[in-house]
């Protein structure tokens, strides 16, 4: 490990990856602060940047971007009450009303340190996790695969929201049909093209993650119609960024507590930084008790420490699956999947032996990031809550050029823009009949390599499916798989009274 | 009806893709085979179309539109469509008028539509942004942009 996290200090602490890790973050802050565009849509409109980098730089900006964006989504709930995104929602419970009674600048401090804490201690959880989990993996073989990637894909749905279940599994089936656009891996007959030679390729994933992430978020923005809140507090100043002793030992246990949970949360596929956000809040007020005071919802410190360690904290645990079983827990983490994918890397264990560079380099930069952004982003801060002052009629055309740009500056082809359209409207309407677009992506990624997989076990064990109880790996994970259908079905069922 | 209407939606779509799956080839050599090019597509069409059946027949009591938090004024609408226009005319014109002039054009285009009437405004956002990206793809990342075919056409 020490070898490996030495050949990651050397790559991380490179200048050019420096500046990567803070160009990351500060982008990430940008967009994140956006109300409605969280970290999802800073990562994929990040994704064309990354085509000109080497893969270790590639990745630690866009993990910059992640935990800058995670950072910056709770700028805007405290200061204008519109969270970035979902994971920074809970933020506004608290945050807000410390704005309103005039102490922003203690909010954001203690969003900044609560971010902060929670990203250090979920790296440093990261840093011995995740080899420890690659060392394992590297004794699977293609029918593990199979069933990993299955397990991967259920776990996302079965986590999903109330009244979701059906819907996620439906996305990731979606996705996966997405996915045999193409040329069939083994048979090499193309499979859905219309005869297009466009699409002998299959679709591109930047185009996807683009549409469905970036242009669709534009277009909800714009038919949501938001007026921007009364009573937004746009200004905060330096001073008040600092914290005072008291209020450091009121927070400090609570972020030690939430760090963790929200690590742990983060490491399950599909459950992610807004599952997190949420559950450390509820448990944090439970563990307040009555008494808490000023009470939960009026600007309680520990409201909004909990959330913003805990999200923080599990933004950086969707590495563990990312890194060590190449499976994205997240849509953001499968945004980065696709993109490694493209730079001919396969996240996985064998990316720990293959490319120790950018698996150790990844981790080490999360410690340089985080820093970065409490040394660098809180004091800004003050600044950069200017940007909330710019209306949504100037910014939305300007992020809707973003999007179309990055995918024609990829492949240079003016029908990529018309697809990515087409594209979009289609992520609008699922939106509007409340279909989650992460499972999509993720079925997306997931399901050629799935497929690839199935077809050689097969091969392999001459069209049977006895591997499923021959191998442990693999019925450890068929029995999980199993459950996680079950459960989630079972949650459906309560859901709709049956 | 309208609760029904995710699970319509997706019985249809899965109805459409197993159709388009019937046409995939299957080579003669691999007919036999325990998996054939078909094999996911068709099981990918089932499944969806299974879970569509259930979501008409049992749909979720707390699963809720989506269309509340959208907003029914029809300016909004139309500003919408009208920026996907706008992509389209992008799409068109990138080519004849390049990437920093066409780039220009259609922000200021969508700025008026999004209802920014000052022309400080409209012209500074849009020959900024232009200005922005030449100097970070052309002369940061050093990339060719080509100027387009109007300007580079001989007469």
């Amino acid at each position: 490990m020490f070898e490996g996290l030495d050949i990651g200090i050397q790559t991380a602490f490179t200048p050019f990856n420096v500046l990567m890790v803070m160009t990351g973050c500060f982008a990430g802050t940008f967009v994140g602060m956006l109300p409605g565009l969280g970290p999802a849509t800073a990562v994929a409109l990040m994704v064309p940047v990354t085509y000109s980098l080497d893969p270790a730089a590639a990745l630690i900006l866009m993990a910059g971007v992640y935990y800058g964006a995670a950072f910056g989504g709770s700028t805007s709930s405290i200061l204008i009450n519109a969270p970035g995104d979902s994971s920074s929602a809970v933020t506004t419970f608290d945050g807000y009303p410390l704005a309103r009674q005039g102490r922003a600048g203690k909010a954001l401090a203690i969003a900044a340190w609560a971010s902060f804490s929670g990203g250090m201690l979920s790296a440093g959880a990261l840093l011995f996790a995740a080899p420890l989990l690659s060392i394992v993996a590297l004794s699977f073989q293609s029918p593990d695969y199979f069933v990993l990637m299955l397990m991967g894909l259920t776990a996302v749905s079965a986590l999903s929201g109330p009244g979701q279940v059906l819907r996620s599994y439906a996305m990731a089936i979606l996705g996966m049909m997405l996915a045999t656009i193409g040329t069939d891996g083994i048979s090499g007959v193309p499979r859905l093209t219309f005869g297009q030679l466009e699409l002998i390729d299959g679709l591109s994933f930047l185009l996807i993650a683009m549409a469905t992430y970036a242009l669709a978020e534009v277009l909800l923005v714009v038919l949501q119609n938001k007026a921007p809140p009364e009573n937004a507090v746009h200004t905060t100043h330096l001073r008040d960024l600092v914290l005072e002793r008291n209020e450091i030992r009121e927070i400090a246990p609570a972020i030690g507590r939430h760090s963790l949970l929200g690590f742990f949360i983060g490491v399950l596929p599909g459950a992610g930084a807004t599952l997190a956000s949420f559950l450390s809040y509820a448990v944090e007020k439970k563990f307040a008790g009555a008494g808490a005071r000023p009470p939960f919802g009026h600007g309680n410190l520990r409201g909004v420490a909990a959330p913003e360690s805990a999200n923080n904290a599990a933004s950086t645990g969707a590495f563990v699956p990312l890194l060590t079983l190449g499976i994205p827990g997240s849509g953001t983490t499968a945004i980065m999947l696709g993109a490694l994918i493209a730079h001919g890397l396969q996240p996985g264990p064998r990316l720990y032996v293959d490319h120790p560079e950018v698996f150790w380099s990844v981790i080490v930069s999360m410690f340089l990031g985080n820093l970065m952004l409490l040394v660098i982003n809180l004091p800004m801060t003050p600044w950069l809550a200017r940007l909330l002052r710019v209306p949504q009629p100037v910014l939305m055309p300007v992020v809707m050029m973003f999007c179309l740009l990055g995918v024609y500056l990829v492949s240079f082809d003016a029908m990529d823009i018309l697809v990515m359209i087409i594209i979009a409207v289609a992520a609008v309407a699922l939106r509007w009949l409340q279909f989650p677009l992460a499972p999509l992506l993720l079925g997306f990624v997931l399901g050629g390599y799935l497929e690839d997989n199935l077809q050689r076990t097969l091969i392999l064990y001459d069209g049977g499916w006895q591997f499923l109880w021959e191998r442990p790996a693999s019925l450890v994970m068929a029995v999980a798989t199993l459950v996680f259908v079950g459960w989630s079905l079972l949650r459906r069922n309560q859901a709709t009274g049956l | 009806m309208k609760a029904r209407l995710p699970g319509i939606a997706l019985v249809l779509i899965a109805a459409v893709y197993g159709m388009q799956v019937l046409k995939i080839p299957v080579p003669s050599a691999d007919a036999l085979e325990a998996m054939t090019p078909r094999t996911l597509p068709a099981v990918l069409a089932v499944a969806l179309g299974f879970i569509g059946l259930v979501m008409v027949v049992r749909p979720a009591s707390s699963e809720t539109s989506m269309e509340a938090s959208l907003s029914g004024a029809s300016n909004v609408w139309l500003r919408a469509v009208g920026l996907l226009l706008l992509g389209l005319l992008f799409a068109m014109l990138i080519d004849p008028l390049g990437v920093l002039f066409a780039s220009a054009l259609i922000l200021a285009l969508a700025l008026y539509l999004m209802g920014i009437r000052r022309p400080v405004v409209l012209i500074g956002v849009s020959l900024g942004f232009s200005a922005s990206l030449w100097l970070l793809l052309v002369v940061v990342l050093g990339l060719f942009l080509h100027p387009g075919d109007l300007w580079t056409a001989d007469v």
